[in-house]
């Protein structure tokens, strides 16, 4: 168990997985409340991008990831009936936050963005800062992808429609 | 054991013979003395390294239990056994085979050796020996030397009391690098017993308790780090560099954050130029927040787009359609996955939809593909060729619940 890695793993599932799981959760979605007649606007726009998230997480690899982890953990405390995050046997971690958080200590420019960072990235509160960049990196190539797959369907659909 | 026997007798004789005699002698009284002293006191074994020392005193007890099995204060003060005696406390905590490599080597047999031991058994019972405490101590030895060929194969092993110790003895002969701190060796050894077998981030994150300025001087020494099984990363300061514990444990931070960040400068487009870190972290964050940005402007494009959604979601393309799907097909076509679905027999089947059971085929693919195993509950799909109506009959007829 010796941290020989010399390539950090961010290995990041195909665009057709993040495609299914995203279309998965919409169709949920429309099954959970009627999209035909939208009193509010800003209701679906949340919902749409909070299912976005969801699915995201979960292509991603759910709870092997620290921040997919956290992301469904908040996401299944605000509903509970859509989203279900079974808990995982807690290993014991050093969390940084339990200690006292020494950031101004160390590297005080580095630690002031790795502030904002943790604020951005989900989960990232409980993190180091190396092992928050790890996690940073994961979280850029799947935001990434799952940019491009909303925007397949955002084009296809006007395609369609056109 | 009659081999033993004879040699015991053998070995005996020369020590019994001495121990009546040895009342005037102060010297190896007071060392059996010492001995019962030790015993008693410690209630274990004590491997006193300082074999000569030892024999004479109790200065040099060192009162960390090793799971030798065996206690060399055990053998009586024969000026050969004191020999023997002193070849074994060489190693400290050595490794039970290697003592018995040694003791070939200078013309013990294995055999002798371990007939060193099982005499030593015997004594009270086959000696003449006056001394009844002698005895408690001997059975003592007999308790505990049956443990020692178990206890040899675990010296070399971390067991949970021994940690501390195998680290210090293996420390001397260790010829791998180790952290050298210096006068700060003691805290370190403690701190690896804590951290023994915890992941390298959290043992650096835990040795540093205020952070030192390091004397960067500008430095051509190669820094080795490599990392052995037991889970630490064994660095080497660099030439003119401060050797603290913290300031080497900060410096493997450091570049492990600069390693990652690296990393990150491949990921985030248009990062090549920039230099330093703070910019180069303003920009992940910017990237970061552009992304999560586009993503909210997307979700409200679809929500927008919603109606059209419902008719056209779900498309069922059977994963081997998709696959050989044309470049003709728009983008978003060759990217929709077939979902999960049941449909009755009477089906709103698509044109391009080869047959059910390559649906189900592919349903059971996607299953086995493991994707994600928390899957929401309800996975359904509707199959659309109409309009508005028939959507509202497929959706009361062709609903099935798959529960995953």
């Amino acid at each position: 168990m010796a941290s020989a890695d010399k390539l950090i793993n961010t290995d990041v599932p195909e665009k057709d997985v993040f495609a299914f799981h995203f279309l998965q959760s919409l169709s949920n979605l429309r099954k959970q409340n009627p999209f035909d007649t939208p009193d509010q606007k800003n209701y679906r726009v949340r919902k749409i991008k909070k299912a976005a998230y969801v699915s995201m997480a979960r292509a991603a690899g759910g709870s092997s990831r620290l921040w997919s982890r956290a992301l469904l953990r908040r996401a299944a405390k605000d509903d509970n009936k859509i989203v279900r995050f079974s808990r995982r046997k807690r290993k014991v971690t050093w969390k940084i936050s339990s200690k006292r958080r020494r950031s101004n200590q160390r590297a005080p420019v580095v630690e002031e963005a790795a502030e904002r960072l943790r604020n951005l990235v989900p989960g990232g509160g409980g993190m180091e800062t190396s092992k928050l960049m790890e996690e940073t990196a994961h979280y850029i190539k799947c935001l990434s992808m799952q940019v491009k797959v909303m925007q397949c369907l955002v084009d296809g659909l006007h395609y369609n429609k056109n | 054991m009659d081999e033993f026997a004879a040699k015991k007798k053998d070995l005996v004789n020369t020590p019994v013979d001495l121990y009546p005699p040895e009342n005037p002698m102060s010297g190896p009284s007071q060392m059996m003395d010492s001995f019962r002293e030790t015993l008693w006191n410690d209630g274990g074994f004590n491997v006193h390294t300082n074999a000569g020392t030892s024999f004479r005193g109790n200065n040099n007890i060192d009162h960390r239990p090793l799971e030798m099995g065996w206690n060399m204060a055990q053998f009586p003060a024969d000026s050969g056994f004191i020999e023997r005696a002193a070849k074994f406390s060489f190693f400290g905590c050595g490794s039970f085979s290697e003592m018995m490599m040694n003791q070939q080597q200078s013309s013990l047999g294995v055999s002798e050796s371990t007939g060193l031991f099982l005499q030593d058994t015997q004594i009270p019972s086959g000696s003449k020996l006056d001394n009844g405490s002698l005895k408690d101590v001997s059975k003592l030895v007999k308790d505990r030397s049956i443990n020692v060929s178990e206890d040899s194969q675990s010296c070399g092993g971390n067991g949970p009391d021994d940690a501390k110790c195998g680290d210090t003895s293996s420390k001397g002969f260790n010829t791998k690098k180790r952290k050298r701190i210096g006068k700060d060796s003691e805290t370190n050894q403690s701190h690896r017993v804590e951290q023994c077998g915890e992941e390298q981030e959290d043992k650096k994150q835990k040795e540093e308790q205020s952070p030192n300025s390091n004397v960067n001087k500008t430095n051509s020494e190669k820094q080795a780090s490599d990392s052995l099984k037991d889970g630490y990363i064994h660095m080497r300061a660099r030439r003119g560099q401060a050797t603290n514990s913290h300031s080497l444990a900060e410096r493997v931070r450091r570049e492990k954050i600069s390693e990652r960040m690296k990393f990150l400068q491949d990921l985030v487009p248009g990062c090549d130029k920039v230099t330093g870190k703070a910019v180069m972290l303003d920009e992940i964050i910017n990237y970061v927040q552009s992304l999560q940005c586009q993503i909210e402007f997307l979700s409200m494009k679809l929500s927008a787009v919603n109606p059209v959604l419902d008719f056209n979601l779900e498309s069922l393309l059977a994963k081997d359609a998709l696959q050989s799907s044309a470049p003709t097909f728009p983008q978003n076509m060759s990217m929709l996955y077939p979902p999960l679905s049941y449909l009755s027999q009477t089906g709103f089947m698509q044109p391009n939809l080869s047959s059910m059971s390559l649906l189900n085929g592919g349903l059971k693919r996607q299953e086995t593909h493991g994707y994600e195993s928390d899957h929401h509950n309800v996975v359904h799909m509707n199959h659309e060729t109409g309009t508005a109506p028939d959507h509202e009959d497929a959706t009361g007829e062709t609903d099935m619940k798959v529960e995953q």
